[in-house]
């Protein structure tokens, strides 16, 4: 090391300045290393996230210069508790929540077990539940329009030879169902990644554990109650974590298949906010909204980040 | 025993048809006239193929296509480079603030986009990258920060360390051990990482929608595009759902084990 200094620098150099000049390079070289990495996320993502709450102050447009904007205090958020379109918009992103929780973790999980019987068509399930993980959620919300259209979708097609014609309908022009039929379009997409992280933590169960329960008389129902379930908690904790962050992001769907519409049943916070910003030119009402959605998220992300900064700090 | 078998059957059937039939009825819309489509998809009574659908909606959407593919190379390939360094930094080096700095930007894992539309959109106008390839590619590696570097952290962490001190005391450079040394024997995290950000960018609408310009606009704001006001075009849309979901679905199919692998490091994302 010492003589490629020597190499490097050309000329001869007393011990002490040796010693300097590799003690000073190596203290600067790790923030050399993080330099980028720092630089694109201070401009990019912290920097932005720190605006957003002081823009929320502001009554702006968002196109003129911000100077121009008008301090408004806390009165964006005061009008947000008051406005109606935006309760509408929490309430159907809390039937979101729930629904796009609980069904892509039950489908997941209950996929999950079912691999691991012995079942002939088990690699083809697991394969087609899994394929829409890799498709964008607007396609996804075309092909699900088209299941979904009154005159020419296969859903209604079918209800029709079922002799169930009565219950065929515009799925997603009427407000009782749209919300519904846009969270199952969104099950589809998900249960593969949830089948996954579940079917992963199944494979983790010692073999020893059940077979012993087994060796004591349980049956699969007793064995999936007291042994499966209670040591499958923690990838249920993340995929049920993950979909909640999920629900409450939830844009892209709503955007391809409605909108918002009709008459704002399948209106989510998300799609509300950027309504606000951008074609109403609300910039501050809208990143009241974003403020908002981003505590709502890091409250319940917390824990799991704890978790994984846990789990990163044993190495 | 013998009924829950039947029943074991029953359930997967039900839910292969039920997952298939979405997937089977884009790729039959898009290949058969509209003439048709109104009797049915399923209809086969008098099936045309046609690649009229692909011709009209590729000339439409074509220039989405390829934007996409501009965006999300560079969008996968700056992130993971910028973060494998600031990784073996974390990894492998030991300085002030270390640990600080690493759980910073692990903390902003669930940064939703949202938050940052508005300041972005201002600070990109103020850049004057607005609506160029640039801007989103500087969000999307932002973004990919915190889960890069979380992931590439813990795999270098893994590495022996007598590895790279051999290296050392041959008189390599930190910047050459990190090229010559650790990033040939992460590929398979790097592997990982690439599918799942290029997956992500593919697919992203939010970023795209709010920061770029209709010369721009990937796949994802091209296909809404072909949506009418009026009665939907059906085999046009079908014909761009399928268009827009090959390259993904290529490189989900080839690296489906790194993306796997990837999930389980605990993906925040999709």
């Amino acid at each position: 090391m010492e003589q490629k200094v020597l190499r490097q620098s050309g000329k001869a150099l007393s011990p002490y300045h040796f010693f300097h000049v590799i003690k000073i390079r190596k203290k600067i070289t790790p923030y050399i290393f993080i330099f980028p990495a720092a630089l694109i996320f201070m401009t990019f993502v912290i920097f932005p996230t720190v605006q957003a709450f002081r823009i929320s102050l502001f009554q702006w447009n968002g196109i003129s210069p911000f100077q121009t904007a008008q301090y408004v205090g806390l009165s964006n958020y005061q009008e947000l508790i008051s406005d109606r379109l935006f309760i509408n918009a929490a309430k159907n992103n809390v039937i979101w929540l729930v629904m796009f929780t609980l069904l892509p973790v039950l489908l997941g999980l209950g996929i999950a077990l079912l691999l691991e019987l012995d079942i002939k068509v088990k690699n083809l399930l697991k394969s087609i539940i899994f394929l829409p993980t890799a498709i964008s959620l607007v396609v996804a919300g075309i092909i699900w329009s088209f299941v979904y259209d009154p005159d020419f979708g296969v859903l209604n097609a079918i209800l029709k030879s079922m002799e169930l014609e009565f219950l065929a309908r515009g799925w997603l022009g009427r407000s009782e169902t749209a919300l519904f039929a846009i969270i199952i379009a969104a099950t589809w997409i998900s249960t593969g990644m949830c089948m996954v992280i579940l079917s992963a933590g199944l494979k983790g169960i010692p073999p020893e554990i059940m077979e012993a329960a087994r060796a004591d008389g349980a049956n699969y129902w007793q064995l999936l109650r007291h042994i499966t379930l209670p040591l499958l908690t923690r990838p249920l904790v993340i995929v049920v974590a993950l979909m909640i962050i999920n629900s409450l992001k939830s844009f892209d769907i709503v955007y391809a298949m409605t909108r918002g519409g009709p008459f704002y049943s399948t209106d989510v916070i998300a799609l509300f906010m950027y309504r606000q910003a951008f074609p109403f030119l609300r910039a501050g009402y809208g990143s009241a909204v974003a403020v908002i959605l981003f505590t709502i998220i890091l409250l319940i992300a917390l824990p799991y980040i704890r978790r994984i900064t846990e789990r990163t700090a044993e190495y | 025993m013998k009924i829950s078998r039947v029943f074991q059957y029953l359930i997967s059937i039900t839910i292969l048809v039920v997952w298939f039939i979405p997937l089977l009825g884009g790729l039959m819309g898009s290949i058969r006239p509209m003439s048709e489509i109104v009797t049915g998809w399923w209809n086969l009574s008098s099936a045309t193929f046609t690649t009229h659908n692909f011709q009209y909606t590729w000339s439409r959407i074509k220039i989405n296509f390829l934007n996409t593919f501009a965006i999300a190379i560079p969008s996968t390939i700056l992130p993971i480079l910028i973060a494998s360094l600031a990784s073996y930094a974390f990894a492998k080096m030991r300085f002030f603030g270390r640990d600080f700095i690493f759980f910073s930007f692990v903390a902003c894992l669930v940064i939703p986009g949202q938050i940052v539309l508005v300041p972005l959109l201002r600070l990109l106008t103020n850049l004057g990258i607005r609506g160029t390839f640039p801007s989103i590619i500087l969000v999307h590696t932002g973004f990919a920060l915190p889960f890069a570097i979380f992931y590439l952290r813990n795999f270098f962490a893994k590495i022996p360390l007598d590895i790279l001190d051999s290296a050392r005391m041959d008189g390599a450079s930190e910047f050459l051990i990190y090229w010559k040394i650790l990033l040939p024997i992460s590929k398979p995290a790097l592997a990982s990482l690439a599918t799942l950000q290029f997956l992500w960018v593919w697919n992203d609408l939010l970023f795209a929608l709010t920061f770029l310009s209709p010369e721009t606009f990937p796949i994802t704001v091209g296909i809404l595009n072909l949506q009418s006001r009026y009665a939907p075009r059906w085999n046009f849309l079908c014909a761009g759902a399928v268009i827009s979901v090959i390259p993904p679905l290529i490189v989900f199919l080839l690296l489906q084990k790194h993306f796997v692998k990837g999930i389980m490091m605990g993906a925040i994302k999709q």
